[in-house]
């Protein structure tokens, strides 16, 4: 058949179906129109989810692989692909995994094209894909072509599928080369379609949503941005929160205070004798006040001692200080024949915060005292430190420095670092500090207070005996 | 009579008159205020178990002086 004008191929339906005159294959509106036509009968009752069966056309050349074009095929989108021989090239031949040739019953399509012209045709059921070498593709061929569709698309017309009345018509008007016959066939099925109405609809009905989308889009975007900028202002506000809630601390402090508190600190450290001034260092944050305590570790818990003094593998036992020291500490801090003299250095910061300092000793107490283990080694307050910072900010200076001594007057055994250090800081201490009171009031070295407690011991032993 | 200015956890300044063969036990004690764990501290003097139960005379407080006496918790110096 040469060019027919049918509803399914005409300007209106091209535009429905997204597909130009100029791209028919082979400029064939047979061909195009039949194909329509059984995707149009085949497709879902939503004529606008119709699934077009798609031809590719192409050459080939002597030589060419027939593999080669299955691969190929594969790769496109698709279903039909009709290659058509150059300068009398063989009709090649395809073996891959996957395919089958449809030149035998029940699909002996080969044969029958190949009376029109000589013709190859190979099927792949899974990925539904068919390809056609053909020696000449005239309009006879094309005309056969459609009237055989129905054994080369096997996806579509299954083995128990009965082609209607239409169809049967259709294939018999191409098989016939009735024009006609066809074109009206053709239209009966189309001109239930409105194809103009429906491709204003597609294109009018929501015509504004791409410009809608595009800017709620750029408005969550926009959302997205505030959002974030919200997140980093509060962020901020957070810290600023933070650092009003330490101005506040500190001006509460200074707002407790007693209007003149010169007299009161001095008269608090006249009567305090373990207080020491050390230095007062003045700059544009106000005046800081180095103090000193000296004083005698009293608070610590001494079943906590004997538990470590019992546990041979207890930091205690484990540590390199020697048997004089630990010999030592279990006659202070288990037999309280003596007590250790400590040192601890604070600052006071303009009557409104207390600080512990490591690594600071004023050089006046190194042969008499130690260096208080928690305070001189890590700053450390453990629980002290809460309650000082309560009495600062209650304006009670005065009990958060009794807190300091408080705390200058406690070792904690359950801190192995800190005991460990304390342990070696007694070695290295043993002959030349004097930093144990003993029982008898009298200031000792570790080593004169080891030989007093020996004494004493064998005194004892010998007027038990 | 010596004047006795108490500081606790809960008292801030409290001045009470005592006598000085009165006990820093017994002035804490008709304030209801326990010393049990606290360290305490007449003018600066920490006080033992012993000294909280000696006269204000023993531990060397003469008639007619004004005193401090503190009381501070005692806490463990290691963190937590």
């Amino acid at each position: 058949m040469d060019y027919i004008d049918t509803l399914l191929t005409n300007s209106d339906a091209n535009a429905f179906f997204g597909v130009e005159s100029h791209s028919f294959p082979f400029g064939s509106t047979v061909l195009e129109a039949t194909l329509r036509y059984v995707a149009v009968v085949h497709c879902p009752e939503n004529i606008e989810k119709v699934k077009l069966i798609k031809v590719q056309s192409s050459t080939f050349s002597p030589g060419a692989r027939g593999n080669d074009f299955a691969a190929s095929m594969m790769e496109s989108s698709h279903n039909i692909l009709i290659v058509e021989s150059r300068n009398g090239a063989e009709l090649p031949y395809i073996d891959k995994e996957g395919w089958i040739a449809l030149d035998t019953p029940p699909y002996p399509v080969a044969p029958f094209l190949s009376k029109a012209s000589a013709t190859a045709v190979f099927l792949n059921r899974d990925a539904q894909k068919v390809i056609l070498f053909v020696k000449r593709v005239t309009e006879r061929w094309i005309d056969e072509f459609c009237s055989s569709l129905f054994r080369i698309l096997p996806w579509i017309y299954t083995e128990n599928y009965r082609l209607t009345e239409g169809e049967l018509a259709l294939f018999k008007a191409a098989h016939d080369k009735d024009s006609p016959k066809f074109t009206k066939v053709v239209n009966e099925l189309a001109q239930k379609y409105d194809f103009k109405s429906m491709m204003m609809a597609r294109t009018l009905i929501g015509w504004n949503n791409h410009f809608r989308e595009a800017q709620i889009r750029t408005l969550e975007s926009k959302c997205d941005k505030a959002r974030n900028n919200i997140a980093a202002q509060e962020q901020a506000i957070s810290t600023l929160y933070m650092e009003l809630d330490a101005l506040l601390f500190n001006l509460n402090a200074m707002l407790n205070q007693p209007a003149d508190t010169n007299e009161a600190l001095f008269n608090f450290f006249k009567t305090h004798k373990q207080l020491g001034v050390y230095r007062v260092q003045n700059s544009s944050n106000g005046k800081t006040l180095y103090y000193t305590i000296t004083e005698t570790i009293e608070y610590y818990d001494e079943d906590a001692f004997v538990r470590v003094r019992d546990n041979p593998n207890s930091y205690f036992n484990t540590s390199t200080c020697g048997a004089e020291v630990r010999e030592v500490f279990n006659a202070v801090f288990a037999l309280n024949k003596g007590k250790f003299r400590v040192e601890a250095m604070f600052t006071l910061n303009n009557l409104s915060s207390i600080n512990a300092q490591s690594g600071m000793r004023s050089g006046g107490y190194d042969e008499t005292h130690l260096p208080h283990p928690h305070i001189y080694h890590h700053a450390c307050l453990g629980g002290n430190r809460d309650a000082i910072a309560r009495y600062m900010n209650d304006g009670d200076w005065d009990l958060a420095i009794e807190q300091t001594i408080a705390a200058a007057k406690n070792v904690n055994f359950g801190d192995s670092t800190v005991v460990s250090k304390m342990l070696r800081d007694v070695a290295g201490r043993f002959e030349s500090c004097r930093c144990i009171i003993a029982d008898n009031g009298t200031e000792m070295t570790p080593r004169e207070f080891l030989n007093y407690i020996r004494t004493a011991e064998n005194n004892e032993g010998d007027n038990n005996g | 009579m010596i004047k006795v200015v108490i500081k606790t956890n809960t008292i801030r300044g409290k001045e009470v008159t005592a006598d000085v063969d009165s006990t820093p036990a017994r002035v804490f004690g008709d304030l209801g205020v326990s010393v049990a764990g606290a360290s305490v501290n007449l003018n600066g003097m920490i006080l033992t178990a012993t000294d909280l139960n000696s006269t204000f005379e023993a531990l060397g407080v003469a008639d007619g002086a004004t005193v401090n006496l503190n009381s501070v918790i005692k806490a463990d110096g290691a963190r937590k």
